[in-house]
């Protein structure tokens, strides 16, 4: 209708962001999970396209909210309670993806590219629905609740490397991917707090380049190498999660920058290729694989959590909190649709078991398992 | 008659006013009076900094108002507790009555138009269909408390 006005496509596009944060505050529901769904509407009733720039802004999107991902882990944590956390995150991710590969390969007929897509997406943990149930029961501030978020940051680690190796060239380019992404991540611990302090707090805001310099670059070299650039934005973040951990101001400025601009259009674009037809004509699949997803999780994480002489009731919570997919999970799945690898009915099928998955065992973990965190007495004021 | 009385708090107008009638009651029966405010995180976050950015925002605009309500609280020669919590309002709050041992619970009306009740509901009527006690909801406009510098609108929280 207006294609060759670019401004338009893009109050459009920012249109429905506003709306989608306009809704979000009003409901008190995350505004990516309002993004997706008002990129399906943008998609399927209004004529929403996607334009060159805006597979460019989606596409950075993507890489930096990894990267944030990545930079939100407690290193420390992860460092300290390595075993209880990789146990639990490593089998969160290999049984729900190898159940639902084989569920999609076997059982669906789909080929082998778009069942691996379907084990990738379908293996993930979303740390932020885990760590938002954890805030309202207490649970973040016990030892507990800290394994648990190091595991989903494992799970999710799994996650990535499955999709940037599946899929990779191994070639001369995948050489240099690998020698610059190891190299980058060995200087970045000290080169990052070195530069801030010579450079940072300035309006110039070299810190925030430098970061969105260092993503493009391995994300360059990733696309070459056949990879995905996620997978470096994740380990990357990773690697400065100790500095921000002392700079909660920069943190906050990146969020904003990339919840203001960059991450709506990777949701709204999300959105956008899921096509509510083929949910109707699917939906007997969607509960299957997410039935997939939750029996794998609860093979996978259950009988270690009990390994580790937790309660049953806090076993049964922790596996269904374990069981949530949501950003990663779509982030495969595009990868998926992007790189002709699943079909936009595929696709639409692994983003509905991402939104279901995100929702149902949240609500039956707290609605039958919660565990009983302990009350502290009110402080006394006045 | 009472012993531990709740005060749910949001930092409106109403809020101001419920808390008049909560110190008004504890100062007459001698009641304990704790302060609770419930902050609504978003559901289904994208990132753990979604959820953080709210808790954060939250706990500065807890601080803020709890001033005033301990101010208040001077006024009636009173000593509160109080308490953050986090989740859905009205069924932490219902939930935190029972734990608390509470029996009576004072919350504010909100006020909403009748578009805004009919799609949002209210947290009061919540409260009253499902609290383990007594509940006593604050209405009306005039108070000294609701004319307090800084009391903010009604709004959901």
């Amino acid at each position: 209708m207006f294609l060759d006005n670019v401004w338009l496509i893009a109050a459009l596009w920012v249109g429905l962001a506003l709306a989608a944060s306009l809704i979000s505050i009003r409901l008190g529901i995350s505004v990516a999970l309002i993004e997706i769904l008002l990129g399906m509407i943008g998609g399927n009733f209004l004529g929403l396209v996607e334009l060159p720039w805006v597979t460019f802004v989606a596409g950075f999107g993507a890489i930096f909210l990894t990267f944030l991902a990545g930079a939100e882990v407690d290193p420390y944590v992860l460092k300290n309670k390595f075993k209880e956390s990789f146990s639990i995150g490593f089998l969160s991710f290999l049984l729900p993806f190898l159940a639902a590969f084989a569920y999609a390969y076997y059982v669906g007929g789909w080929g082998l590219d778009a069942s691996l897509i379907c084990g990738i997406a379908l293996s993930t943990t979303s740390v932020a629905v885990v760590y938002a149930v954890m805030v309202e029961t207490g649970l973040n501030r016990t030892e507990l609740g800290r394994i648990i978020l190091a595991a989903c940051f494992i799970t999710n680690l799994g996650t990535v490397v499955a999709l940037g190796l599946f899929f990779a060239h191994f070639d001369v380019w995948m050489a240099v991917f690998v020698g610059a992404s190891v190299g980058v991540f060995a200087l970045m611990p000290r080169l990052t707090p070195r530069f801030a302090q010579r450079y940072g707090g300035r309006i110039a805001q070299a810190e925030i380049k430098f970061f969105f310099f260092i993503l493009l670059l391995l994300g360059g070299l990733a696309l070459k190498a056949g990879s995905e650039a996620v997978l470096p934005a994740y380990i990357l973040g990773l690697t400065v999660a100790g500095f921000m951990m002392s700079r909660q101001e920069l943190l906050h400025q990146l969020r904003v920058i990339a919840f203001a601009f960059f991450t709506p259009f990777y949701f709204l674009k999300a959105g956008l290729y899921v096509s509510l037809p083929a949910v109707a004509g699917s939906l007997f699949l969607i509960i299957i694989l997410l039935g997939v997803k939750v029996a794998a999780k609860f093979a996978g994480v259950w009988p270690v959590v009990r390994l580790f002489q937790y309660s049953l009731r806090e076993s049964m919570y922790i596996t269904l909190l374990m069981s949530t997919g949501l950003t990663f999970g779509i982030i495969s799945a595009l990868f998926g649709l992007n790189h002709g690898l699943i079909s936009q009915e595929q696709y639409t099928i692994l983003v509905t078991v991402e939104i279901a998955s995100a929702v149902v065992p949240t609500l039956i973990a707290q609605t039958w398992f919660r565990p009983r965190v302990k009350a502290a007495a009110g402080r006394e004021q006045g | 008659m009472f012993k531990r009385i709740m005060l749910a708090f949001d930092g409106s107008k109403m809020s101001f006013r419920a808390a008049e009638k909560a110190f008004d009651l504890a100062v007459k029966y001698g009641a304990a009076v704790e302060v609770v405010t419930v902050a609504q995180l978003p559901d289904y976050g994208a990132t753990v900094g979604e959820v953080d950015e709210y808790r954060t925002r939250a706990e500065e605009f807890y601080r803020q108002n709890l001033e005033k309500v301990k101010q208040l609280a001077d006024h009636y020669g009173l000593r509160i507790t109080d308490r953050l919590l986090f989740g859905h309002v009205g069924g932490k709050l219902v939930e935190y009555a029972g734990e608390g041992d509470f029996d009576l619970v004072v919350i504010g009306a909100r006020g909403h138009s009748p578009l805004q009740q009919m799609f949002l509901g209210s947290v009061s009527q919540y409260v009253v269909k499902r609290a383990p006690c007594a509940v006593l909801v604050a209405k009306g406009r005039k108070g000294v408390a609701a004319d307090m510098p800084g009391a903010s609108p009604a709004q959901d929280k």
